[in-house]
C-alpha cells in the first residue's frame, strides 16, 4: 500500500474547500509520481486507462447475428422435402436471406474497415465473403449451407455463438446423429455469452437426445429443466411442456400421468393451445408422441383416444 | 522512403510541445495513426477497397492541413479534420478511433475544468464513461452520419462540438437520474444562480406563485406563521414583502426570533414547535414536488431521501435533531431540505 498523500483527496473534494484549487493539469501530473494518488483517481473513474473501444466485437456480434438469421432463413424458407421439416423455428422474425446476406456484407466491409485487414483474429474475412456468396448461388444444399453457417458462428467471439451451437446440435439429431448433437447442445449452455438465450431449447432438446438413448430419467429431468428455464428466460414454455407430456407418459413412473396432466392442462389453456398441440402430434415425426398420447387417457380429453 | 508532410509536421509539433502535456499527447497519437494509415497504404495485404479509402481519408487531412495550416496542429483543430475526414472518406479505423478516443478524452477534461469547473468531478466521471459510448459502433455510426449530412449541405462538421454537446446531454441526463444527493448539493450555487434568473421570467413567476399557493393552501396557519418567524429576515425591511402582506403578517411574526420566542409566540413547547416547523417544510416540498412532477412517487431519489429524513424526524418522539456529527441536526436538514426544493423548482429549466 502507498503511503497516503490527500492531494487527490482534496482536489476531488475541492468544491467544498474555499482556497487552494490545483488545475487538472497539476493533478495529473502529480498522480503520476504518486501512487496513493494514482490509486485513488484510478478508483474514482473505476479505471485511469482508457477501455478499447467497442467497435470491432460490436460489428462482429452483429455480423455473428446476421449469419445467424441467414442460416435460420435458409432453413424456413428451405423446401419441404429437405431434412429441416421437422425443425421448428421458435422465434419470427430476423429478416430474409437476402437482407442479411446484404447486412452481413456491409458488416464484413466494416470489419476489414477498421482493421485494414482481411483477417479478423482466425477469421478471414473473404471466406466469410465467399460463404455469404455461396448462399446466394445455392449450388449447395440449404441445409448444408447453414450448417456450415452455423459452424462459422460458433469460431466468432460473439453472443450468438450458444444459439449457433443448439441449431448444429439440431441438425445433427435430424440426421440421428445422436452423440454429435449431445455435444452441440452442451455446447451451447457450456457458452459463458448466450447461454441464456439458447439453454432453455438446449434442455428441451438434450431431453429427446436421452430419449433415444433410452434413458427416461435423464430425458424427464433435462424436459423440466427446460421449462424452469423458458420461464425464467422469458422464453416460450410450449417446447418444454410438449416434451415434458411425451417423456412421462413415456417413463410411465407413478406420478408421471398426474404431471403429464398438469402439464397439457398448461399448453390447452394458452390461446389456441388446443389447436397448436393437435396440429404438431399431427407431424410426421411426432407420431411416436401421438401414439403414446392417443393411448393414454390423456388421448380421450383430447378426442384421439380408442 | 516517402515524404509525407502532415506526419512530419504533426512528429515535429508533438516533439515540442510541453512533456506530459496534453497537446503531446494528442499529438503524439496523431502522429501514431497517421504512420499507421501510411503503412497500410503501402502494404499491399491491405484490401485494395480499405486502401482506398484510407488514401481519401489522408487526402481530406491534408485538404484540413493546407486550408489550415499551423492551427491544424492543436488539439481542437486537429480533432475536427479527422472528423471531417472519417466523414469524407466513411472510415471507421482503429486507429483513427484510438486517436479520437485520447483526442476527446483530454479535450474533454479540459473542456470540463473552463467551462463547469464546479461540477468537475461527477462531470468528468460522466465525460469517462460517456466516451465509451460516443466511440460505440453505434456512436462512431453517428458521427459519420452526422459528419456526412452537414458536409453535404455545404457546412462544416466539428467532432468537438458534436462531442461536446452529447457530453452536456449526458451530463444532465446523469444529474436528473444520480441517486447521490451530494451531486446536487455540489451545485446549490448554480441553483441559485437558476433561481435568480427565472424569478425574471414568467414561468419562474408561475413557480413562485406555486410556492405561494402551496404555503396557503397546504400548510396549517399554525405552520405557516412558524416558518415566516423562522425564515422571517427576508421579510424585513422597510418594503413590505408581497408575501407577509399576502399572509398578512407583515410586522407580525415576520423576523428571525429564537425557537423559545417562536414557540411561546405559538403557544406550543418549544419541541412543538420545531416539530411543526419540520411538518411545514415537509408539506412545502411535497406540495411544490406534486405539482412540478404530478401525482405519485417522487421521481428524484434526493428529494424522496429528504422527504424521508423530515418525516422521520417528525416522528421521532424526542425530534433528536441536535446531533451535528451523524448530519441529522436542524441546520443540516434545513440545507438538504433548501437544496431539494431549489432543485424541484429548477426541474422544468433542467429537464428543457
Amino acid at each position: 500500500m502507498a503511503s497516503e498523500c490527500d492531494l487527490v483527496a482534496t482536489w476531488m473534494s475541492r468544491f467544498e474547500a474555499t482556497s487552494g484549487k490545483s488545475s487538472l493539469a497539476e493533478i495529473a501530473a502529480h498522480a503520476e509520481s504518486c501512487a496513493s494518488c494514482q490509486e485513488k483517481l484510478a478508483r474514482f473513474f473505476h479505471a485511469v486507462e482508457l477501455p478499447a473501444s467497442s467497435y470491432l466485437r460490436e460489428t462482429v456480434d452483429e455480423l455473428a447475428l446476421a449469419l445467424l438469421n441467414l442460416a435460420r432463413a435458409l432453413i424456413r424458407d428451405a423446401p419441404g422435402t429437405e431434412e429441416t421439416e421437422n425443425v421448428r423455428i421458435t422465434e419470427d422474425g430476423g429478416g430474409t436471406a437476402a437482407e442479411n446476406r446484404l447486412a452481413g456484407e456491409e458488416l464484413i466491409a466494416d470489419a476489414e474497415d477498421f482493421t485494414g485487414s482481411r483477417h479478423v483474429g482466425e477469421v478471414d474475412l473473404e471466406d466469410l465473403r465467399a460463404e455469404l456468396a455461396a448462399t446466394e448461388e445455392r449450388r449447395t444444399r440449404r441445409t448444408d449451407l447453414a450448417r456450415a453457417l452455423f459452424k462459422r458462428i460458433t469460431t466468432l467471439a460473439c453472443r450468438s455463438r450458444a444459439k449457433a451451437w443448439n441449431w448444429l446440435g439440431v441438425l445433427h439429431y435430424q440426421r440421428e446423429e445422436f452423440a454429435e448433437a449431445e455435444t452441440a447442445f452442451l455446447a451451447a449452455l457450456a457458452d459463458v455469452d448466450g447461454a441464456r438465450d439458447a439453454r432453455a431449447f438446449a434442455h428441451c432438446n438434450l431431453a429427446y437426445v436421452f430419449k433415444h438413448r433410452g434413458n427416461l430419467d435423464a430425458a424427464v429431468k433435462s424436459a423440466d429443466k427446460a421449462l424452469v428455464l423458458a420461464e425464467e428466460d422469458g422464453r416460450d414454455p410450449y417446447f418444454a411442456a410438449f416434451a415434458g407430456v411425451y417423456l412421462r407418459l413415456a417413463r410411465g413412473a407413478p406420478a408421471d400421468l398426474e404431471r403429464a396432466s398438469g402439464l397439457l392442462d398448461e399448453i390447452l389453456r394458452a390461446p389456441g393451445g388446443r389447436l397448436r398441440y393437435l396440429q404438431d402430434l399431427g407431424l410426421p415425426s411426432n407420431a411416436p408422441v401421438k401414439n403414446i398420447v392417443s393411448k393414454s387417457s390423456l388421448g380421450k380429453c383430447l378426442g384421439l383416444g380408442d | 522512403m516517402l515524404h509525407h508532410p502532415l506526419l512530419d509536421a504533426v512528429a515535429e509539433a508533438a516533439s515540442k510541445a510541453p512533456p506530459r502535456s496534453h497537446q503531446r499527447e494528442i499529438l503524439q497519437r496523431a502522429t501514431a495513426m497517421l504512420s499507421e494509415l501510411h503503412r497500410q497504404i503501402a502494404d499491399s495485404a491491405t484490401p485494395e477497397r480499405v486502401r482506398e479509402k484510407l488514401r481519401h481519408f489522408v487526402a481530406a487531412l491534408e485538404a484540413s492541413h493546407e486550408r489550415l495550416g499551423q492551427r491544424m496542429l492543436e488539439p481542437t483543430f486537429l480533432l475536427n479534420a479527422v472528423g471531417e475526414a472519417m466523414g469524407r472518406s466513411e472510415l471507421i479505423h482503429q486507429a483513427v478511433v484510438s486517436f479520437v478516443q485520447v483526442g476527446l478524452y483530454f479535450f474533454g477534461l479540459d473542456q470540463i475544468e473552463r467551462r463547469w469547473p464546479r461540477e468537475a468531478v461527477s462531470c468528468s466521471a460522466v465525460h469517462a464513461e460517456h466516451l465509451g459510448t460516443f466511440i460505440s459502433r453505434d456512436g462512431l455510426k453517428a458521427v459519420i452520419a452526422r459528419a456526412k449530412a452537414r458536409l453535404a449541405e455545404g457546412r462544416p462538421y466539428c467532432l468537438s462540438w458534436h462531442y461536446l454537446n452529447s457530453l452536456r446531454t449526458a451530463f444532465l441526463s446523469y444529474c436528473r437520474h444520480s441517486h447521490d444527493a451530494l451531486d446536487h448539493t455540489a451545485v446549490v450555487e448554480e441553483l441559485d444562480a437558476m433561481a435568480r434568473e427565472v424569478s425574471t421570467d414568467t414561468s419562474a413567476e408561475n413557480r413562485m406563485q406555486l410556492v405561494l399557493d402551496v404555503f396557503r393552501t397546504e400548510l396549517t396557519p399554525e405552520q405557516q406563521r412558524i416558518y415566516l418567524a423562522q425564515h422571517g429576515t427576508v421579510l424585513s425591511g422597510e418594503t413590505p414583502s408581497p408575501l407577509a402582506e399576502l399572509m398578512g403578517l407583515a410586522g407580525g411574526d415576520s423576523g428571525q426570533l429564537g425557537w423559545g420566542e417562536i414557540a411561546a409566540r405559538v403557544g406550543l413547547s418549544e419541541k412543538s414547535a420545531k416539530r411543526e416547523y419540520l411538518r411545514a417544510l415537509h408539506a412545502l416540498l411535497a406540495g411544490v414536488a406534486r405539482r412540478t412532477f404530478g401525482p405519485g412517487p417522487l421521481p428524484v431519489a434526493m428529494v424522496r431521501r429528504i422527504q424521508d429524513a423530515l418525516l422521520s424526524s417528525i416522528r421521532e418522539k424526542d425530534l433528536r435533531l441536535k446531533d451535528h456529527n451523524t448530519g441529522r441536526g436542524m441546520g443540516v436538514l434545513v440545507e438538504k431540505w433548501q437544496v431539494a426544493l431549489r432543485f424541484v423548482l429548477a426541474s422544468e429549466r433542467i429537464s428543457a
